[in-house]
């Protein structure tokens, strides 16, 4: 009796579906790639089963061991950061064999990240995923140089994201969706971020951090792998143009917005610019609960709201 | 073992030079607090805890430096929460 009371009263506190292209999430809050871990590091601190999606640390064809430390520079904008962790992370296969049962056991909603040192790279990522499953969805970190290109990252170019969006979307199972994870900094988000859908992929998430070196007066200008990228409120000024860039362009693709998403109230605001869903970072760095705090935040004014 | 001592005893004697940080500090403890129905007891989850330093700093928390401490901290003071 006592479960199913608590089962009744968790699925009105955790429950707003939302469809994210062939995928439908428990609610509109995930937490994003890098700054949860597995999901598993977290669980003391929340059922991950309340989560619309997990999106794991991205993974590559090969473990990385990341840059040497200082990898984070706290800056004085509060709440906001520069990292330069250097996706360390085991590899696809030893993710697919040994967390990713666990994480499955645990009834995480789990999306996988794909990462590569260049556009090859994050193909040959995806294809060692593909006998994996029980991911809702790939989500392809598309901040990587362009190996063609020289140095300009994939998300900076249409044609380049396009490609590799649609090599992934061949691969990944038809009931998985394909996320494509963009930079705020590309020349032209929007043309990205269509072209990326009309390969493929069921939704963008705008965006990954913002390319930077360490800034601030009082801050500490070391990173020990070089320049970074910014996270935490500070990426709001980018973050807000470029959804309602989206919102308006002529063919809407689903948009997760991704970028200083410390509060319900900002979630909600992002939904309000034509987000599907939002994603929370830094904001776990400071709150191990914060996903969770968020989440019910943001179901608790939609209801209000319906 | 002994760097882990040492290392925690600067980290001390850096917050202990810093009163103004001490609600900081134990609100941060409050936030790692897991949910008190936990069945492993209340203090911090070490899983997460040595997470946060690999992934974050890339060393155990154990090592980090009072001064790496103590920005964090500062960063906390100023982080426009409460997150809810
Ligand atoms: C420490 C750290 C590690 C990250 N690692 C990844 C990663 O591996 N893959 C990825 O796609 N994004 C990564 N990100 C970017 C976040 O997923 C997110 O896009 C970015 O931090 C903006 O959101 P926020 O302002 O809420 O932090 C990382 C961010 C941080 C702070």
């Amino acid at each position: 009796m006592i479960e199913r009371l608590s089962a009744r009263r968790s699925a009105s506190t955790w429950d707003f579906p939302v469809q994210v292209g062939r995928v439908q999430l428990r609610n509109p809050v995930m937490a994003s790639s890098g700054t949860y871990g597995y999901g598993l590091e977290y669980r003391r601190y929340g059922d991950p089963r309340r989560l619309g999606a997990l999106i794991v640390k991205s993974l590559t064809v090969e473990p990385r061991a990341g840059h040497p430390p200082p990898r984070v520079t706290l800056l004085d904008e509060p709440g906001s950061m520069l990292n330069a962790v250097g996706v360390p992370n085991p590899g696809v296969v030893h993710w697919g064999e040994r967390i990713l049962p666990e994480m499955l056991e645990a009834g995480a909603p789990v999306v996988a990240s794909v990462w590569g040192l260049s556009a090859e790279d994050v193909v040959a990522a995806a294809e060692l995923l593909s006998p994996y499953r029980g991911p809702l969805a790939w989500e392809v970190n598309l901040s990587c140089p362009n190996s063609e290109h020289g140095e300009t990252p994939v998300s900076h170019d249409p044609e380049s994201a396009a490609a590799v969006c649609r090599a992934i979307r061949e691969l990944a199972p038809d009931d998985v969706g394909v996320w494509a994870k963009l930079s705020p900094d590309a020349p032209d988000v929007p043309s990205v971020a269509a072209a990326c859908h009309a390969a493929g992929a069921d939704a963008v998430t705008v965006s990954n951090t913002y390319p930077a070196a360490a800034v601030g007066l009082t801050t500490a200008t070391r990173l020990g792998g070089g320049a970074g990228g910014m996270s935490g409120p500070v990426l709001r000024r980018y973050v807000e143009p470029l959804l309602d860039k989206l919102a308006a362009s002529e063919s809407p693709v689903p948009v997760l917005a991704c970028g200083g998403v410390v509060s319900s109230e900002i979630a909600v605001a992002y939904l309000d610019r034509g987000a599907t869903a939002v994603q929370v970072g830094t904001a776990s760095l400071y709150d191990p609960r914060a996903c969770h705090k968020i989440a019910r935040g943001v179901v608790r004014r939609l209801k209000e709201r319906a | 073992m002994t760097a882990v001592l040492v290392n925690g005893l600067r980290v001390a004697a850096a917050l202990v030079a810093r009163p103004t940080l001490w609600p900081t500090a134990v609100a941060l403890l409050v936030r790692l607090t897991p949910s008190p129905w936990d069945r492993r007891g209340p203090l911090p989850s070490r899983t997460y805890l040595s997470y946060r330093g690999q992934a974050v700093y890339g060393m155990p928390l154990s090592l980090i430096p009072p001064e790496d401490v103590i920005r964090y901290l500062q960063w906390c003071r100023s982080f426009p929460g409460p997150v809810r």
